[in-house]
Formats: structure tokens, C-alpha cells, sequence
């Protein structure tokens, strides 16, 4: 038998003040919350030990939580904006490799375009336009990480709505709703992202002079200079293309596992007891059904920054001068193996986002099975007594 | 063989409804959510009112909306749609390019994942909870975190210069029987025309079928652990049967959730033809895709998009009868 | 050795530690098992469920999967009078040739022990094939057929061509008893046959047992929490609790004169059928936590006559009677 006995490490004591200032500023807002939910908050410390004991889980939190920090900061730390050409102050930052020291001259111009007189050193190099590669990756995680959220936010929702509408009536509905997922399923995402965002941006452009609060929302969320809002139809279409192909897989996923929900004897007594339909849907079944759909949701994470960033790769989605990972690699690769850095660090830093969500997706499958918290449960309590 | 044959006759009912779904969504995607298509058909910002106005009368674009669909698909499947911005009929150029370059290209990838990805699957079952199996499911989950534009360009970068990579041009055999090289080469068994085409399209192939690979790697793992947990598994224990025999039983238990992801890797495969085929200059229908775009030649995209739709969906057809000869309880 | 209580024994356990390593702790399934089947007898292992009765069966030809292991004990097949075999000694290979050989398993649920994407007929001659019976599946489809119609099944031309799933529960426990008689068998192990059944199955079922027995001079051994089935099917019991075996005597003997409280609980727990009762009882408290097993005598929490010794000692297997076992302090010439 594995002779590892558990108890509480620092790291548990970590998540276990995470947890229990989370549950005090609940309580703060809805007094009472606390005690009615000790069940759950202990159960949720026990997930957190889970993934403390998962160097798997650990890696990928610890990676989507530095890509999350570095979108939510990086347009405020980054030395110099996306699309500032350091070109026209120095010569050398075209196309200037990793750790280039490039020398900013003492002139209004420069001033105006946000450089200090002095010394500037690119940290990963400079591209074609002389911009620095460093301050547009930083950018490019804050387009990955909204556009992930805002896809995330929508897509998978309709299909969890849908999967449990068709599921729980059945019947003419179901068989209608499961047609039109279908006719969405013969199409490969990428491909139908592709069609959808290429006739989009005429539409959206519409949208976005319709509504300029919209468009002044997303520019602040993007982090995009007034200058640039021309360019948000195109990301914004991205966006909507990746809702329409995001919700036929959770339609399915979610249909299945509501057939079999549907004949627990819980669900039974609720509709004899005169639940209305809504409430069985979302206080009984869906909750029963969280833990895969948890999972997936998850690693979609990771797909949405992946797809996202091959659309952009296609020439599809961001436009230049707005900072994107696959669309640097694309304007990059014109230039490589020479300026091999405008290819290698954007891929590198979509390679761990992705793998992060993807590493953290798959840990939370072993988390999210109740017996595994149970055998950690019991592991800590031993050690305790 | 008679519930088989009941099984094949309601697959298909079902598939001509799909079908039809999937050519209206092809419509609405082309003529609906643009606003004004004719212009977008004709070329965009560019195209002149001459060529616009014929794009309407052609199509009938002034008309309701399902005379303008029936109008739509006629012009295409009928291989009369000719793009404004090229001069080229547009289905003809897809199919074409699609059996010259995509079936090879999709189809190696077809074999890499099957062959890596199977092995690899069961290896890391068998060994559950090893060191190997903790490698093989690392090496999985990168598989499908990989932007693989960018591992493309990091092992052309390493393979360039050794003479394993080509760039540029497409082998074309010297004759024609079926009109697919790749078929033609193999009936012929002209191996040296079968040896340029795989020396210009493994690296490619291995690549698009990455992602693939890592998919599959993860499940065969999960569905053959699912099934090794059978009671019938242990009633075979029971009853003296050797490892192998108890895994062949397994494994085609197993199979079933993996033919119907192995059908739905293909349509990753298509998806992902476009990208592997733009970074290693392939003439073939994904790289036609993007340069349709890139030129504002929607009506070519559009076929692109319906050809990948119609070839998905066959592929789906043979994948639910593979999986009623292998599962005799889905033919009820 | 302490376990030999027959005279011409076919298997014989002694003194058999089975635990299962799960995420909550380590679960002290079998403690200090012994018995023996005398050969050509049926042997009726009785007990609630949870209470090692199927791991002991399963233990006989080691059978035992992750995370379960048999910690120590002894277990000695005798395949002729005279010619002995030391399980525990056997090598996986040598194990594998003497089950589904000659120590054949019928498992609980027919609906699950039977592989769903493969024929009847393919099934049973894989069995023969496995053993080096026939070399070439098609070489065993007139002994399938054979076996089929031993075991009653009707049509057994075309229904060795039918799938599991196409078959009934009755049909396909006959199935998987033609299975068990594939090759040479000479212990049965039938692990609660017929408890995934309707109940005039389960007759039929039973009777077949029966017949077959006595046509082939089996021997079996029965687990099954069915008194009814252990009256009418065997000639001797032992009764399980916790992983003990608390009482063993011949059937009549034991429904006549049952000794240990357990026993004696178990038994107005249900109809007996020798005697009218007027009112069935349960049994107060529940089957403990074999994590952590009470100390002592396994029965003592829930015992009426619990003493003093019960919590501290584990009671001996003693002779009373005539093939009568039991342990238990209260019979203790101590």
C-alpha cells in the first residue's frame, strides 16, 4: 500500500484563507449564506486540496493564472503601446532580435510616441514595423483572454440550454433541436469559424456604428486605442463566428447526460411534486450533470485561445496594428527563420495558455469525482487525530 | 443482416434532411448574414455595378429567399457558379484540388493518427498510472495545446537544409485513371510517384495529425480502461483466458466510442488542412479557402465550405454503418 | 492443519487473510477463513451481502483483482484423491490452465458476464480454445451446440449464432453454465447464480444445477444469501459473518439446531423452512466497517449474549457435534 500519509501543507492553508475570505465577503452580502452552505465551502476546500496534491492541476493553475494576470496587467506594464514603431526614433528596432538595446533620441517626436530619451531595450525583439515584440505579446494576452471570455461567456450556454430544453421535453422538440445540431456538426469548426468571420464584419460594422457604447465597452476591454476602433469588426466577428460553432458539442453532451438525469427518482419527485419545469431543469438537473460539462468547459478555455489564434493566423479576425498571437506569427513567418523570435515567443506563449487550461481540465476530472475528495478527506483527518 | 440493412435505410432518411440543413446553412452564411451579397459575390469594395448587377440576375438575388437558395446551390453543384474575381469555375477548382492534394494530405493524417494513436492509447491504458503512461498523457495534452502554425515553422526551421522537407510544387503522375493521384499511383503501383508524394506531404500529414493523435491517445486510454472494468472482463479472468485474448475482447469493446471520434478527426483534419496547407504552400482546397479571402472571392469560399461539409457528412455515414458491424446492439 | 475437517476434500482453505487496499483504508475483508469442500458435495456459503462469502470463492483460484490481496493462508486443491495442489504456489500461467478447466466460475449477473459484442456460440468455444481444447474457434461449434442443449436451451442450432443481448436473463445464465461445462470441470463455483433472476427462473435454473451435478459428479460449491436455496440444494453450510466463518454444520443440522447467534438471528430473519415461525426479525445494528473491524469476536456489537470475552478475543472454530462448527465464546469449553 503507498505508506503517503497527507496532512495540511502550506499550500492548503493558502486555498483554505482563499476559501474562507471568499465565504466571508458572501456572507457579507447575503447574511446567513455561510452557515446554510458549510456542506459545500467544505467540499470546496477539499477540491483545493485535490488540486494541491495534483502536480499536473498545479502546473496548469499556475499557468492560467499567470496568463490571466499577465492580460488583466499587461497593457499597464508593458514598456511601450502595440503599435508604437520605435523604428522612427531608431533604425535598429526593425526587425531587432531579443534583448536589442535600442537608443531613443532626446525629441518631441519620440516623447509623443511614449519612449524615454535613453536606453530602450526590447526584451524579445522587434518586428518589420519596428514595434516592440514584448509590449504586443502582453496586448496579445489581453485579446486572447477577452475574446476567450466573451466566446466562453455565450456559446457553450446556448448549447447547454438547448441540450437541456431537447433533453428534458423530448419528444418533436427534441428531435427538431437535435436536426439543427446536426446541420451545425457536419461543418468542422474551424471551417464554419472560417465562413462565418469572413461575411461577418459588414454586419457587425453595422452594429458597432449603431451602438458606439458597445464599441467604446469593447475598445476599453481589448485595451485598443480610440484610432483603432475600425478594426474592432473584424475581431468582434471572430468572436460571433466562434459563439455559432461553440454550442452544438454542449448541446449534445448536455442532451445525453439529461436522458439519463431524467429517470433519477429525484427528478421523479419534484415533477410529482409540482416543481415547475424551469427549476427541475436548473436546481436538479444541471447541477447533477456539472461535473463533465466543468471539465470541458475548462479545456474549451484553451480551444477557444487555440482556434482563435489559427483564425488569426488565417489572416481572419485581428487586424494589424492590433496585437494578436496568431496574427504576429503570421506577419512574423515572412520573416523566418531570420527574425525567428516574431514566430517562436507568440507561439510559445500560446502553447502554455492552452496547455495550462488543458492541464487544469484534465486535473479537475479527477477532482470533481467525489471519491477521490473523499480519499483525501480521510487521508488529512488521520493525520489530524 | 436484416436489421443491418433496416439500420442503413434509416441512417439514411436521416441524412438527407442534414443535407439539406447544411446547404441552407451555407446559404444563409453566404447570402443572408452579409447584407448585401451580391456585392460581397462580385468581389467586394472593388467590384464594379456591371459585374453586380450580373451576379444578380444570375442568381436570382432579387428574388425570395428560396428561389435565391434553390438558385444558389443549382449554380454550384451543377458547376456553373464561375467566380467574378477569378474566371474559374468554383466547384470544379475545389473538387480538383481537393483529390489532387487534401485526400492525400488528409488521408496520411488519417493513418498517422490511427496507427500512433491507437498503440499509444492502449499502452498507456495497460500501463495505467506509470511512468510511461504519465509521459504518453503529457504527450497527449500537448498534442491538443499545440498551435501547430507554430511547431510547423519551428521543425521546417530544423528540417530545411537536410533535403527531408520540400516546400515547393506538387508531384502529378504522368497518367490518369481515376483521376486521383493518389489512387492512380497505388493501382498503377508506381512507387516512385507514391515516394515523391509522401516526401512532400509526411511532414505536413504528421503535423495536421498532432492534435488528432493527442485526442485519440486520451480516449482509446478511457474507453479501453471503461471496458477493462466490465464484468465480462473478470468472467474471462474466470474463466483462464490469456491477457492478449482478454485485451483483443477489450479493445473491441473499446472501439466503438472510437470509431465515432475517429469519424469527427476528420473533420479536424479538413479543418486543419487549411492551416497546414497556407504554411507549407500546398495547392490544395484549404489553401484555395484562404486565398479566396484573401482576394474577396466568397463564392469560392463558399464552396470550399459546402464541399468540406458534404465530405464530413459522408464520412460520418460510413462511420455510424462501421459502427453497427461493430456493435450488433446499435442496429435496434 | 486444522482446516481438513473431510475425508475426501477437494479443496481445502486454511486459515485465508484476503484484504482490500481502497482510498479510505485498508478493508479486512476475509479474517482467518478455513473449510473444506468434500468432493462431489454442494457447499453452500451463506451470509449478507458484504460479508466475504463471494471473496472467498474467488480467492480459491486466486482471483482476487487490485486493489484486493490475499495476505496469507492456504489453499490445497485435490483434482484426484490423493494428487495434491498448492494454489498459492502456482504460477499466474499454471493458475490460468485450472480456471474455467477445471474450477469453473458462474458469476451473479448473466447480463454482464458475457462479452456483448461477441456470439454465444463464439463464447463458449473460445472457453475450449483457451484450454487447448479445440485449436480453431469453428472446431467447437457442435460441442457449443452440445452444451447448449445439456443446459436446456432450446434451439441451440441457431442460438449459438445469437448475440447476448438478444437473449433472455434465463437464457443467458444457461449460457454461461454452458460455459462453466466447456472443458473438464470438476468444482463449480456458482457465486449467487440466480439472485439477477425471476423467481420461477431461478427453479429452473436450480434444477439444472441439480441435474447436472449429478450427471457429471460434480462438486459445488454455493454462494447465496437465499435460505430457501441452501435447504434445498445443499448438503453442507458455512455461514459468514464480517469475514468470519462463524458456524458450519450439515444443512438439516443446522436448521434444526443452529448454535451461533448469528446463525440463529440470520435464521428468523427468514421463513425457515423446517419450522413455522410466527414473526420474522431483523437483525439489530448493522454489518460493521470492515476498516476498522470491531476487535475480538466481529459479531460482539450486535450480539444478545455479548460477554466480556467476545471484545477482546477472537473465538476459535470448535467442534460441537457431528460436522458441527462454531465459533463462538458461548460454546467455548473455556
Amino acid at each position: 500500500m503507498a505508506k503517503e500519509v497527507y496532512e495540511k501543507k502550506i499550500l492548503d492553508r493558502v486555498s483554505d484563507a482563499l476559501i474562507d475570505g471568499l465565504v466571508s465577503i458572501i456572507d457579507k452580502v447575503r447574511p446567513g449564506w455561510r452557515i446554510k452552505n458549510s456542506g459545500r465551502v467544505e467540499e470546496w476546500k477539499l477540491m483545493l486540496y485535490a488540486l494541491n496534491r495534483s502536480p499536473v492541476g498545479l502546473l496548469g493553475a499556475g499557468l492560467v493564472t499567470l496568463f490571466i494576470v499577465l492580460a488583466i496587467i499587461g497593457p499597464l506594464i508593458a514598456p511601450v503601446s502595440y503599435d508604437t514603431q520605435i523604428i522612427f526614433c531608431d533604425r535598429n528596432a526593425r526587425l531587432a532580435p531579443p534583448k536589442t538595446v535600442v537608443q531613443i533620441p532626446d525629441n518631441p517626436f519620440c516623447k509623443k510616441l511614449g519612449l524615454k530619451p535613453g536606453n530602450f531595450t526590447m526584451l524579445l525583439g522587434g518586428d518589420d514595423y519596428g514595434r516592440d515584440l514584448w509590449s504586443r505579446v502582453l496586448y496579445g494576452a489581453r485579446t486572447s483572454l477577452v475574446v476567450a471570455i466573451i466566446v466562453m461567456a455565450v456559446g457553450p450556454w446556448i448549447g447547454v440550454l438547448l441540450g437541456l430544453v431537447a433533453g428534458y421535453y423530448g419528444g418533436k422538440i427534441d428531435e427538431l433541436l437535435m436536426r439543427i445540431t446536426d446541420v451545425f456538426l457536419v461543418f468542422p469548426g474551424l471551417i464554419l469559424a472560417i465562413a462565418f468571420s469572413a461575411v461577418l464584419p459588414y454586419r457587425i460594422q453595422d452594429v458597432l456604428s449603431a451602438h458606439p457604447l458597445l464599441a467604446d465597452v469593447m475598445r476599453i476591454l481589448f485595451a485598443i486605442k480610440p484610432e483603432n476602433e475600425l478594426q474592432l469588426a473584424s475581431l468582434l466577428s471572430v468572436i460571433v463566428a466562434l459563439w455559432l460553432v461553440w454550442w452544438p458539442f454542449y448541446a449534445r453532451l448536455v442532451r445525453g447526460m439529461v436522458l439519463s438525469a431524467k429517470e433519477n427518482t429525484y427528478v421523479e419527485a419534484a415533477k410529482a411534486l409540482g416543481v415547475p419545469s424551469w427549476k427541475i431543469m436548473f436546481k436538479h438537473i444541471l447541477p447533477n450533470i456539472a461535473g463533465p460539462i466543468i471539465v470541458f468547459y475548462t479545456m474549451d478555455f484553451g480551444g477557444v485561445i487555440l482556434t482563435e489564434a489559427g483564425l488569426s493566423f488565417l489572416g481572419l479576425g485581428a487586424v494589424p496594428p492590433l496585437a494578436d498571437w496568431g496574427r504576429i506569427i503570421y506577419d512574423g513567418s515572412r520573416y523566418f527563420p531570420d527574425a525567428w523570435w516574431l514566430v517562436f515567443f507568440p507561439g510559445l506563449f500560446i502553447f502554455l495558455t492552452v496547455l495550462g487550461f488543458n492541464l487544469l481540465g484534465d486535473a479537475l476530472r479527477d477532482i470533481l469525482d467525489p471519491r477521490m475528495r473523499r480519499s483525501i478527506e480521510f487521508k488529512i483527518k488521520k493525520k489530524e487525530d | 443482416m436484416v436489421d443491418l440493412r433496416r439500420f442503413l435505410i434509416r441512417r439514411l432518411i436521416t441524412f438527407i434532411p442534414t443535407l439539406i440543413g447544411a446547404t441552407l446553412l451555407v446559404y444563409f452564411v453566404a447570402a443572408v448574414v452579409p447584407g448585401n451579397p451580391a456585392k460581397l459575390w462580385a468581389g467586394g469594395e472593388k467590384a464594379s455595378a456591371e459585374v453586380v448587377q450580373r451576379i444578380i440576375e444570375e442568381y436570382k438575388l432579387d428574388e425570395p429567399w428560396y428561389v435565391q437558395y434553390y438558385y444558389f446551390m443549382k449554380m454550384l453543384l451543377t458547376g456553373k457558379a464561375i467566380s467574378p474575381v477569378t474566371h474559374t469555375n468554383v466547384w470544379a477548382e475545389v473538387l480538383d484540388r481537393f483529390k489532387t492534394v487534401t485526400l492525400p494530405l488528409t488521408m496520411l493524417s488519417f493513418m498517422f493518427i490511427i496507427l500512433i494513436g491507437i498503440p499509444l492509447g492502449i499502452i498507456s491504458a495497460i500501463k495505467k498510472d506509470t511512468v510511461v503512461d504519465m509521459i504518453l498523457r503529457i504527450f497527449a495534452l500537448t498534442g491538443i495545446s499545440m498551435p501547430i502554425f507554430w511547431l510547423a515553422y519551428l521543425l521546417i526551421a530544423a528540417l530545411t537544409g537536410k533535403g527531408l522537407v520540400t516546400l515547393a510544387g506538387f508531384p502529378m503522375p504522368a497518367y490518369s485513371i481515376t483521376g486521383i493521384p493518389l489512387i492512380d499511383g497505388l493501382l498503377k503501383g508506381d512507387f516512385e510517384y507514391l515516394s515523391q508524394l509522401l516526401k512532400r506531404l509526411w511532414l505536413p500529414s504528421l503535423l495536421l495529425s498532432y492534435a488528432g493523435i493527442g485526442v485519440l491517445v486520451r480516449l482509446v486510454r478511457n474507453s479501453f480502461l471503461d471496458a477493462y472494468s466490465s464484468d465480462f472482463v473478470e468472467f474471462m479472468l474466470a474463466r483462464g483466458f490469456p491477457r492478449r485474448r482478454i485485451y483483443i475482447h477489450v479493445l473491441r469493446n473499446a472501439l466503438a466510442p472510437i470509431v465515432t471520434v475517429l469519424g469527427l478527426q476528420f473533420g479536424g483534419l479538413l479543418a486543419g488542412a487549411v492551416i497546414t496547407e497556407t504554411i507549407f504552400g500546398l495547392p490544395g482546397m484549404g489553401s484555395y479557402m484562404i486565398r479566396a479571402i484573401n482576394n474577396f472571392d466568397y463564392l469560392s469560399l463558399m464552396a470550399g465550405v459546402l464541399y468540406v461539409a458534404i465530405i464530413f457528412m459522408v464520412v460520418n455515414l460510413v462511420v455510424d454503418i462501421l459502427y453497427a458491424i461493430i456493435d450488433p446492439r446499435v442496429r435496434y | 492443519m486444522k482446516a481438513n475437517r473431510c475425508r475426501n476434500p477437494i479443496i481445502v482453505v486454511d486459515d485465508l487473510y484476503v484484504n482490500f487496499y481502497t482510498y479510505a483504508g485498508v478493508v479486512k475483508a476475509i479474517d482467518g477463513v478455513s473449510f473444506c469442500i468434500e468432493r462431489g458435495e454442494t457447499y453452500c456459503l451463506v451470509g449478507e451481502t458484504g460479508c466475504g462469502k463471494s471473496v472467498t470463492s474467488r480467492a480459491l483460484t486466486r482471483l482476487i483483482l487490485p486493489p484486493g490481496k490475499i495476505e496469507r493462508g492456504r489453499i490445497l486443491y485435490y483434482p484426484e484423491p490423493g494428487k495434491v495442489v498448492d494454489i498459492m504456489k502456482l504460477s499466474e500461467e499454471e493458475l490460468r490452465m485450472i480456471r474455467g478447466d477445471e474450477i469453473t466460475y458462474i458469476f451473479q449477473d448473466p447480463g454482464t458476464a458475457l462479452d456483448p459484442l461477441y456470439t454465444i456460440g463464439y463464447q463458449i468455444s473460445e472457453t475450449m480454445l483457451v484450454h487447448g481444447y479445440i485449436n480453431k474457434i469453428r472446431k467447437g461449434v457442435s460441442r457449443a451446440i452440445q452444451l447448449l442443449k445439456e443446459t436446456l436451451i432450446p434451439d441451440p442450432e441457431q442460438r449459438i449464432k445469437s448475440y447476448p443481448h438478444e437473449l433472455s436473463g434465463g437464457m443467458k445464465q444457461r449460457a454461461v453454465i454452458a460455459t462453466s461445462l466447456a472443458n473438464r470441470p470438476r468444482l463449480i463455483i456458482a457465486d449467487e447464480p440466480t439472485t439477477a433472476l425471476d423467481a420461477t427462473v431461478q427453479a429452473q435454473i436450480m434444477e439444472l444445477l441439480r441435474n447436472l451435478k449429478k450427471k457429471r459428479g460434480l462438486t459445488i460449491l454455493l454462494i447465496t444469501h437465499n435460505m430457501g436455496l441452501v435447504a434445498e440444494m445443499c448438503d453442507r453450510v458455512g455461514v459468514m459473518y464480517a469475514g468470519q466463518l462463524v458456524e458450519e454444520a450439515p444443512t438439516e443440522e443446522l436448521f434444526r439446531n443452529p448454535l451461533h447467534p448469528y446463525t440463529r438471528a440470520l435464521l428468523r430473519a427468514v421463513p425457515n423452512p423446517l419450522r413455522r415461525i410466527e414473526k420474522l426479525e431483523s437483525i439489530p445494528g448493522t454489518v460493521p466497517n470492515l476498516i476498522y473491524p470491531p476487535a475480538g469476536c466481529r459479531f460482539h456489537p450486535r450480539c444478545a449474549h455479548v460477554m466480556d470475552t467476545c471484545k477482546r478475543q477472537k473465538p476459535e472454530l470448535t467442534r460441537i457435534g457431528n460436522k458441527h462448527y462454531v465459533s463462538c465464546w458461548l460454546y467455548s469449553r473455556r
